[in-house]
This record gives C-alpha cells, sequence and structure tokens, in this order.
C-alpha cells in the first residue's frame, strides 16, 4: 500500500512539473522595454478586440480582415491619402497635399492618366530615422502586385510605371482613368512600406507575419501575439500633433460577446467596437462608468429584387408595388432600432448620407406604405387578387423566393414579422435561405433568388458601376466574373454611371451620381434600409479625449487613438 | 515489455499515414484555401497563379506525398495564410493545451475518483444521493454555458455583491493577463482556473459515475469477500483491493480522454480565447490553411495512440494479472 501511495505522489509531482515546464514553454509573451520614460505619452490601456488576425501582413491575405486594419496599419503604417472624420479623402501626413486637378496633381485621361505626389521632406521611417522617399511607394506598388497571395490587385493593376525623379516626388501612370486612385497606396486598406527593410524584393508573401519593426505612423508596433497586440506610442512621428498621449496600448482578443461585455464592464479593457447587435446593445447602456455612442458605418442593407428575366421582379410594376407595400418605418423599429437606436432610413439606392456628397437622402422618400399605387402597379400588370387574396395571373398565384443566409438573426426576424404583413397586402412570400457560401458564392452570382436582403459598401469613391451596370452583369463577356448580381440594366443609367466614372470634378460629379440615384429611383432597383451601425463603448474613468470622432469611418474609431488620453 | 512498446510504436506509423490520409482527404473536400482567401473580384488569371504558388494545382496524392515526406523530415512548412513557420504556432498551441488538459486533468481526476469511491462506500447514503444528483446536474450543463457563467460570476456579480473594484479572477488576456511580460507563475495559474474549472464539471460527473460502479462491481466480488473473511482491515480491502481493481476500466476511458487533450478543447479554449490546439485549429479551419491544420492532425493521432499505449502499460501496473507482452 505504502508503495502504491508512494508512486502515486511519483507520478503526481512529475505531472505538476511536466504541466510548469510546458507552461514555460507555452508562453508567448515577450518582454517589454518598459516604453520611454521621458516627458509626453503616459499610462497604458487595454482595449477589446472581437476579431483577432492571424497574421500581420497588409497585402496579402492577412488583411481579409477589418480588424487586421484597425490594430495594425492604421497606426503603424504611412499611407498617401487617407479618410477624414467625414470620409473624404485628404492629404495624409505623409504629403504635402492631396493632388487635384487644380493643384496639378492630377492630370491627363485615358492612357494619360496621371497622378503626382509630393512627399512631406520631414516624413521619416522609425526607428532607424531614414526619409521616407518615393523608391518606397514605387517599392510597395510592386509588392502588391507580386507577392504571393496579395489579396487584391485591383487599381494597381492599372498602374503601367511609377517614375520617381527625386526622393519626394512619385509620379503614377495609370493605364486608364481612374478616379478611385486615393484608395491606392492609401485610402482604407492602402500603405506604404519600408524597402529597405525587404532587401530580397518586392515578393512579401512571407514577410510580416507577427512583426512590423518599422513605424511611418504615430505608434510602433511592439508585439503581436495570439494573445495580445502592444502598441508605443512613437515619439519621433514628425506630425507633432499626432503623437501619442498614451504611452502604451495593449489590444486584446475578447470574441465572444458575453466576454466582451464583461471585460468593459469590469475595467479589464477600457474600450471595445462591437458589432452593434440585440445581445450586447441592451447589456451596455450607459451607466456611471460606462458610455455607448452609435455612428455608422459605410455598409448599408437593402432589399434586392432580381431583374434577371423571367423572374417575377423583371417586371417594374412589380418592383413598385412591392416597395410601397412594405413599411420600412415599421421594419427600422422593430428590426434595427433594437440595437441601432439611432438608426434612420437610407433613403439612397446605393450610397449613404454619411460617405461623402453621394447621397443627397431625398430621392426614396416618397416610398412609404401605400395600398391604393399597390393595387395600381399590381392591376397595370395584369395581376388580380384571387378568393384567398393573393395577387394572381393566368389563374396562378404569385409565389416570391425571398433569400437570406440562414442564422442571420436580423433577417430571420424581419422575415418571421414581414412576411404575414406582406400576405395581408396580398404578397405570397416564401423563405428561400441558404448559408452564407451558398447565398453570396453561388446564387447570388448565377441570380438564383427572387428577393434578397443584405449588405453592399459604400466606398467613399461613389461608383456603382461595378454592381448596378449593363457591362458587369455575369456572363461570358466578364469571364462570369461580374458583380451585377440583380441583373439590373438601364442604358440611361449605364451612360451615366460611365460619364460619372470619368469626371474628375467633384462637384459635376456627384450631380452624375445624384442623377443615377433618380434614375434607380424610378426603376425601383432596391429598397433602401439603412446603413448599418458603428458602436463604441468605453470606460468614461479611464478615458478621455475625441473617442467617437472617427466612429463613421471605415478606420474605426481606434484610428485616431492618438489624441485620446488616459484618465 | 519493451519488444511490447516497439511493436506498438511500429503500429502507430501506418495508423499515421491512414489517419493522416483520410483527414487530408476529407479537409480537400470541404474546405477550399483559394475561396478562403481570394476576393469576390479576382480575376481568373490570378486564381490560377494563387493556386500555383501555393502548389494547390498538383494532383491530390502528389500534394498529399509532399506533405507527408517533409513532415517526416522535420519540416511542417508554411502557412498558407500568413507564410509563417508552422512548427513554432503549433509547438506553443500543444504546449498549453497540455498545460490545461494535464491540470485540469489532475483536478478533475482526483475529484471525479474520490466521488465515486465514497458514493460506492456509503452506498444510498445522503452523500451518495447528493452526488448523484449534482453529477447529472454536471453531465448536463454545456461547457460553453458552464464557462460563460463562471466569467459573469467572476466580473460583474463579484465586483457588485462584494465591493470589488476588480474581478475575483482574470478572463482576458488568453495565458496571462494583458499587463504581464515574459513568465508568471502565478499569473498562469490564475488563467488555467476558469478554463480547468469549465473543462472540469462534465468530467467530475463522469468519472465519478464511473468509479461509483467500478467500486460497486469490485467491493461486491468474491475475492472481496475473501480478503474481509481473511481479516484485513475495511479501509485496507477498500483502497488496496477495490480501488486498484477500480481503476481498471477508468484508465481506459482516460487514456482516450487525454488522447483527446491534445487536439484542443475546442469551446473552452474559444470562450476563454486560451492559444490552445482547438483554438488553433478553428482558425486555421476557418482559412483552410492546409500546411497548418495537416501538422495538427499528426499530432493529434499520434497523441491518441500515445496516451492509448499509456493507458495499456498501466493496466500492468494495476493488475500484475495483466501481461502486455
Amino acid at each position: 500500500m505504502k508503495h502504491s501511495r508512494n508512486t502515486l505522489v511519483r507520478i503526481v509531482v512529475v505531472l505538476a512539473a511536466l504541466a510548469l515546464v510546458l507552461s514555460a514553454c507555452g508562453s508567448s509573451s515577450k518582454k517589454s522595454n518598459g516604453g520611454s520614460t521621458s516627458t509626453g505619452p503616459t499610462g497604458s490601456v487595454v482595449f477589446g478586440a472581437e476579431q483577432w488576425p492571424s497574421c500581420l501582413n497588409p497585402i496579402t491575405q492577412c488583411a481579409n480582415s477589418s480588424w487586421l486594419q484597425w490594430l495594425v496599419p492604421i497606426h503603424v503604417l504611412p499611407r498617401l491619402a487617407e479618410l477624414d472624420e467625414k470620409n473624404n479623402f485628404v492629404a495624409s501626413p505623409l504629403l504635402t497635399e492631396l493632388p487635384s486637378i487644380d493643384n496639378g496633381g492630377v492630370t491627363g485621361a485615358g492612357k494619360t492618366y496621371t497622378v503626382t505626389y509630393h512627399l512631406n521632406p520631414a516624413a521619416k521611417w522609425s526607428p532607424d530615422g531614414t526619409p521616407i522617399t518615393s523608391e518606397d511607394v514605387k517599392f510597395t506598388w510592386q509588392a502588391v502586385l507580386k507577392s504571393t497571395g496579395s489579396v487584391t490587385t485591383t487599381g494597381y493593376d492599372k498602374i503601367s510605371s511609377i517614375e520617381t525623379p527625386n526622393p519626394q516626388t512619385a509620379v503614377v501612370h495609370f493605364t486608364e482613368t481612374y478616379n478611385d486612385w486615393p484608395d491606392v497606396l492609401g485610402g482604407f486598406s492602402g500603405v506604404i512600406l519600408e524597402k529597405a527593410k525587404f532587401p530580397t524584393g518586392p515578393n512579401l508573401g512571407k514577410a510580416m507575419n507577427t512583426a512590423i519593426d518599422f513605424s511611418g505612423g504615430p505608434w510602433t508596433l511592439q508585439s503581436f501575439t495570439k494573445d495580445k497586440e502592444v502598441l508605443v506610442a512613437n515619439t519621433t512621428y514628425w506630425e507633432k500633433s499626432r503623437i501619442p498621449k498614451i504611452q502604451t496600448v495593449t489590444f486584446v482578443p475578447v470574441t465572444e460577446t458575453t466576454k466582451e461585455v464583461q471585460a468593459i464592464k469590469t475595467g479589464q479593457v477600457s474600450a471595445i467596437y462591437p458589432q452593434p447587435a440585440t445581445d450586447n446593445v441592451p447589456l451596455l447602456k450607459d451607466s456611471a462608468t460606462l458610455k455607448s455612442i452609435f455612428g455608422v458605418t459605410t455598409q448599408y442593407e437593402n432589399i434586392w429584387f432580381n431583374n434577371k428575366p423571367g423572374k417575377p421582379f423583371a417586371d417594374k410594376n412589380l418592383r413598385a408595388a412591392f416597395s410601397y407595400a412594405l413599411d420600412r418605418e415599421q421594419l427600422l423599429t422593430d428590426i434595427v432600432k433594437p440595437f441601432a437606436p439611432t438608426a434612420t432610413l437610407n433613403q439612397c439606392a446605393a450610397w449613404i448620407t454619411g460617405v461623402g456628397p453621394w447621397c443627397e437622402g431625398t430621392a426614396f422618400t416618397d416610398i412609404k406604405p401605400d395600398s391604393t399605387k399597390v393595387d395600381s402597379f399590381m392591376a397595370a400588370s395584369g395581376y388580380a387578387k384571387d378568393a384567398s387574396g393573393i395577387w394572381a395571373k393566368g389563374g396562378k398565384q404569385l409565389v416570391i423566393k425571398w433569400m437570406i443566409n440562414t442564422g442571420n438573426k436580423r433577417r430571420e426576424n424581419t422575415q418571421a414579422e414581414f412576411i404575414p404583413l406582406l400576405a395581408k397586402q396580398g404578397f405570397k412570400l416564401v423563405t428561400d435561405n441558404s448559408d452564407s457560401d451558398t447565398v453570396f458564392q453561388k446564387r447570388l452570382p448565377a441570380g438564383d433568388f427572387d428577393l434578397g436582403m443584405y449588405i453592399q459598401v459604400a466606398s467613399p469613391d461613389p461608383t456603382v458601376t461595378s454592381i448596378l451596370d449593363t457591362k458587369s452583369i455575369p456572363g461570358p463577356a466578364n469571364q462570369g466574373q461580374g458583380q451585377n448580381d440583380t441583373w439590373y440594366s438601364n442604358p440611361e443609367a449605364d451612360k451615366l454611371m460611365e460619364t460619372s466614372d470619368g469626371e474628375q470634378d467633384k462637384t459635376k460629379r456627384a450631380d452624375l451620381i445624384h442623377q443615377v440615384d433618380k434614375v434607380l429611383r424610378q426603376d425601383y432597383v432596391n429598397i433602401p434600409l439603412y446603413a448599418f451601425p458603428s458602436m463604441l463603448s468605453y470606460r468614461t474613468d479611464m478615458l478621455e479625449g475625441p473617442l467617437d470622432q472617427f466612429i463613421n469611418n471605415p478606420e474605426s474609431n481606434f484610428w485616431n487613438m492618438w489624441a485620446w488620453s488616459k484618465k | 515489455m519493451f519488444r511490447f512498446i516497439v511493436r506498438r510504436m511500429l503500429w502507430a506509423i501506418p495508423v499515421l499515414i491512414a489517419g493522416s490520409f483520410i483527414l487530408f482527404v476529407a479537409l480537400h473536400v470541404t474546405t477550399d484555401p483559394v475561396k478562403a482567401a481570394i476576393h469576390h473580384n479576382v480575376s481568373p488569371d490570378a486564381l490560377i497563379k494563387f493556386k500555383h504558388d501555393l502548389g494547390l494545382d498538383k494532383p491530390l496524392l502528389e500534394q498529399y506525398w509532399i506533405f507527408l515526406s517533409k513532415f517526416f523530415r522535420g519540416d511542417f512548412g508554411t502557412s498558407y495564410t500568413s507564410g509563417a513557420p508552422v512548427w513554432p504556432e503549433l509547438r506553443t498551441a500543444l504546449a498549453n493545451s497540455l498545460v490545461l488538459g494535464f491540470v485540469a486533468g489532475l483536478f478533475y481526476l482526483t475529484v471525479g475518483i474520490a466521488i465515486g469511491v465514497v458514493s460506492a462506500v456509503k452506498q444510498y447514503s445522503w452523500f451518495d444521493n447528493l452526488s448523484t444528483g449534482l453529477s447529472f446536474f454536471g453531465l448536463a450543463m454545456p461547457p460553453f454555458f458552464f464557462g460563460l457563467v463562471t466569467i459573469v460570476l467572476v466580473g460583474t456579480f463579484y465586483e457588485t455583491h462584494f465591493h470589488s473594484s476588480t474581478p475575483l479572477l482574470p478572463f482576458i488576456g488568453g495565458v496571462y493577463s494583458p499587463s504581464t511580460s515574459g513568465f508568471d507563475l502565478v499569473d498562469r495559474i490564475k488563467h488555467l482556473i476558469l478554463p480547468g474549472l469549465t473543462l472540469s464539471v462534465q468530467e467530475i460527473a463522469v468519472y465519478s459515475r464511473y468509479m461509483r460502479t467500478g467500486m460497486l462491481e469490485t467491493l461486491n466480488s468474491d475475492y472481496m469477500r475473501t480478503a474481509r473473511a481473511k481479516g484485513i482491515s475495511e479501509r485496507r480491502v477498500t483502497l488496496r483491493h477495490g480501488f486498484r481493481n477500480a481503476l481498471i476500466p477508468l484508465t481506459t476511458f482516460a487514456g482516450i480522454d487525454f488522447g483527446a487533450v491534445a487536439g484542443g478543447l475546442i469551446i473552452t479554449e474559444s470562450i476563454f480565447g486560451y492559444n490552445g490546439m482547438g483554438r488553433y485549429f478553428l482558425d486555421n479551419l476557418h482559412n483552410a490553411d492546409y500546411p497548418m491544420l495537416l501538422p495538427w492532425m499528426m499530432v493529434v493521432i499520434a497523441s491518441v495512440v500515445l496516451f492509448n499505449l499509456l493507458a495499456d502499460l498501466s493496466y500492468a501496473w494495476l493488475d500484475p494479472r495483466i501481461r502486455v507482452d
């Protein structure tokens, strides 16, 4: 017995020792250098991140995640153009001014289209202090094109060459007029990389996995692991107004809603940027130490009609009747406001008021419930209600298949509430849902739906040619890659969209976009609902400053955390 | 004994190959790294280049052979997603999962077995009835729910009811608190408590039921009556003869259980953001990152084989009548 007990004790001791050894091996934390102790930035804060990227490379698949942008590149890497709090393109601190037609920075048209950037002579890489030059700009363009697994080459593949007449001038030649040039090497996801750090050339497919050891932004990346990211104030940043007030910012993953709520409520983290939903908004109400602010993202959710020939909504009268049957206000109140109390109805087909001057906010204001118009439009297309009160033509009931992605509670709740309501107006809708992959990868591109409810992104550049132009309808001409999944086609809209894409004067372009919006409204292209909300929750006893200044910005509210202070 | 171990280790090789091939095919059938990585608007030429760069344009068998030959040479490859070498990340995740598994395992085995023994010895007593009721409660408690409840309890509930400004236990930061730099044993242990408890709640219920049943069988067997008739004390009869024999069926279950730990405790690790094999698997499955997933599978298969071998060996230790060779 004694022998057995001793053996058991030995096993327990050995296992405990093994656990401790493994514990040390498993440690992925890195030693902190403690940061600067000089005057200037002070203190440290912890923020929560809802998603956690698996790697840091800003030009490969790692950059597929918005949270990668929000955690690292926007704080550490310089860019050419950037977005202000109203989502207008402006010059970043790397530029002396934003190129424009007026200042001669944007010239030519077609194959002679050229954008000339003048770099700020004060701009320097940290920590080595070397200037950021046009060679870095050229190298980054090549890296985007040549890196294995580059996440997108859109725009970069329209550059024919980049001239570098001097270190502070980069002349970018495009193969065609390209109005969205600010999104290339800038905008939301474009960055500039330090050429000297990559002596093996521009294929950066295996670079920047867990470290970016140079900075041209307000912060430097001290460490990045599966458990946390540590950013330290870059006190040598040339734009003095953006030198952070906080010394160290640590981001930690809080990917589960309950945990995220507990983390902010108990002060384990000082701020979170959650996706608002019915399971977190009620728990994050304002209190003595907690404040939640709502904004809008650049994403908007609409109900989209499938105009594909043979589908019911190829009939414009049916689109019109359905538009006047659905109560958008009720949908907003019952479905959206529980998680986005400040949400308002969007009144543009493919733009939102928070992003540039493109949405006038008037085109769809008359789309309100109106049973007289419903009856009138349905009658115009030869429909009449049958004995059961459902619209029918030629003795056949109209049955509309409503597609959403399964698991999306918001959309499922919409179907559950509005299918019975619409039935009272004679529309027989049936759910026709699939998983996300099937909806977005297969059924939408194949036009296999009658009615859809999904989100699109309103880019700061207002072009919608890729989603609404006739040439973008998937087919042999575009090798099936077109993204006009609703098969909308109107030569008048095509002409306006194409003219707008070539117009370089912002005011004239805005006017053209407003005209497009009016045509889209006349065609009842879709039913605009709302811009998807953004949300910031922070501890009022821990943080102060302009925390919500960029809440409507795709860069997230963390973009200007250089201006935040620790209480 | 030595020959038995060598034989079992050799048998493990075809098991590894067969298992990895089945899973390799399953992964290719159910996931697509190109779809996971590439945006909707990528041109067909770019897709072809992407596949070529990653070697995905080669025949399936060739891809498998390339992986296998590299793996057995110690070259675990690099991630499709990040381009980072696989081994350092896998090593960290494995070590973290084993730590959690061993610590939680020691806890739930000790508690579960102790409850089972006492329940059997004091059959139909208030303790037996209470432990039986609690075990059903534990069995019915989903780990994801229990994990979230523990977070609320040590978080806002504790702060509110105990007038504290900090949570009772940390629940963010994974294996360390965000402010910790380097190895810190106390912080490390604190971060093991909640995931360990979450992992243990069902396991204690399971092991206590197994142990109770095993003990009742042995306590009522003929050789136990013989031992008592010889005048051996009840305590010695229970612990030396009953307990030891009742452990044998439990050993098989524990071997399988511990083998599975190396595969990761997916739910527990996900809830607590614990950087272990479960989270490793989920992250890489989402990206369809084959080079990251295939070595994970090899480690899981190897650990199942290893722990089953250890279970077999422990039979001999528990019951000398069993000869492994």
